[in-house]
């Protein structure tokens, strides 16, 4: 039972960490490009912000997700 | 770890606030535990509200979620006669402050729909963005509400459970995502004509030698469109208000110093977490809204042979 408990932090322990990683490479992969895009056209920008928050929703939405039902497997299940 | 004000556990309040308000039968025979610890058996199948996580997996399938129905009518309620009494009073010389919002904001989706939805000519689409934007914003902006202040005073009137915000049930989002998902069909069908949507499923990315796989590919495709919708709404959602319960159950307000002061730091918390969630209320609804108007682009795309 011990053993089973300390798993459980374990397992929502990485669903943290790995969200967060994946979604720290995808989120700065995309402003990298916005700023760079920013900085070759800047009179791009205004159509380029709507694309970037859109990108930013997609990627921002797995880990949310990742983190809500690790939060769900240490206190709920 | 803290309890709330009506002694349940810091888990048992989680769960208090996880559950939908669920309407739905129950089997002959079946013992319901009440509150003062008497036993009920039920002479025959009747419809009621389920009292405990037990009874609603009872319950099973043809059970309603009151909760998420009531609130997700009251407020597409609110918005079509907020919307319909702008269009109404609507006046050239003097805008008022609501007509100029909503101009405002049809506006900003009849310029979303047209930069994206480009492939035929199409008047539902840009309503229906509208519409689901509006509406998907709306039920988002009840994750802003005080995750106690309408569950608490409902539950003292005798309403065992109550969520307030409506995505937070797969449900709903499921239901929102296969509406679209209906629509899409619809369209391409219509757009495509029936040997056409046939053809562009089984032809398309391998050429005819792999229909199998041709159809395996883009049934995949199409089923993951209004999964993804519906999970991606429901997921962010679920874990947005997950956080808020956290904050308010772990950090209560009790009435000693450290209490209070524990109180303060659960307020501060829920404050940075509700300014920091309003981008992804407002984020999450146009993504869906988005999504939507790209769908129906593919969906009246003309096929092509490759």
């Amino acid at each position: 039972m011990e053993i089973a408990l300390g798993l459980k932090y374990v397992g929502a322990g990485l669903m943290f960490g790995l969200a967060a990683i994946g979604a720290g490479v995808g989120a700065g992969v995309l402003s990298s490009k916005l700023i760079e895009s920013i900085a070759r056209q800047p009179e791009l920008e205004d159509q380029l912000r709507p694309t970037y928050f859109l990108g930013i929703g997609l990627v921002d939405a797995v880990p949310m997700i990742s983190v809500g039902l690790a939060f769900y497997l240490l206190f709920v299940a | 770890m803290a309890a709330d004000s009506s002694g349940r556990t810091f888990s048992e309040y989680l769960s208090h606030h996880l559950q939908n308000l669920v309407y739905g039968k129950l089997p002959a025979g079946y013992e319901r535990y009440n509150k003062d610890g008497s036993v009920e058996i039920l002479e025959k199948d009747t419809w009621v509200f389920a009292h405990s996580a037990e009874e609603v997996a009872e319950m099973g399938f043809w059970a309603f979620h009151v909760d998420t129905l009531f609130f997700s009518i009251t407020l597409g309620a609110i918005f079509l006669f907020i919307f319909a009494r702008a269009a109404k009073n609507f006046s050239m010389e003097k805008p008022t402050k609501l007509q100029s919002f909503i101009e405002m904001m049809v506006d900003f989706i009849d310029n979303t729909v047209k930069g994206t939805f480009k492939s035929a000519k199409n008047t539902l689409v840009a309503p229906m963005a509208l519409t689901i934007f509006v509406w998907v914003l709306l039920m988002n902006l009840m994750d802003l509400v005080p995750v106690d202040l309408i569950p608490y005073p409902a539950e003292l009137l005798g309403v065992p459970y109550l969520k307030v915000v409506p995505t937070t049930d797969i449900n709903l989002t499921a239901a929102l995502a296969l509406s679209v998902f209906g629509l899409y069909l619809f369209f391409s069908i219509r757009s495509k004509g029936f040997i056409g949507f046939i053809k562009s499923i089984t032809l398309h990315p391998f050429g005819p030698w792999m229909l199998p796989a041709n159809l395996f590919v883009e049934l995949v495709d199409m089923l993951a469109k209004p999964l993804s919708l519906a999970l991606r709404l429901y997921g962010n959602l679920y874990a947005g208000e997950m956080i808020f319960l956290l904050i308010a159950g772990m950090v209560a307000w009790q009435l000693t110093f450290s209490g209070i002061m524990v109180g303060i730091l659960g307020t501060l918390l829920s404050l940075a977490w509700a300014i920091f969630h309003i981008l992804i209320v407002v984020l999450q609804a146009f993504i869906f809204m988005m999504l939507t108007t790209v769908y129906m682009n593919m969906a009246h795309e003309k096929f092509e042979q490759h």
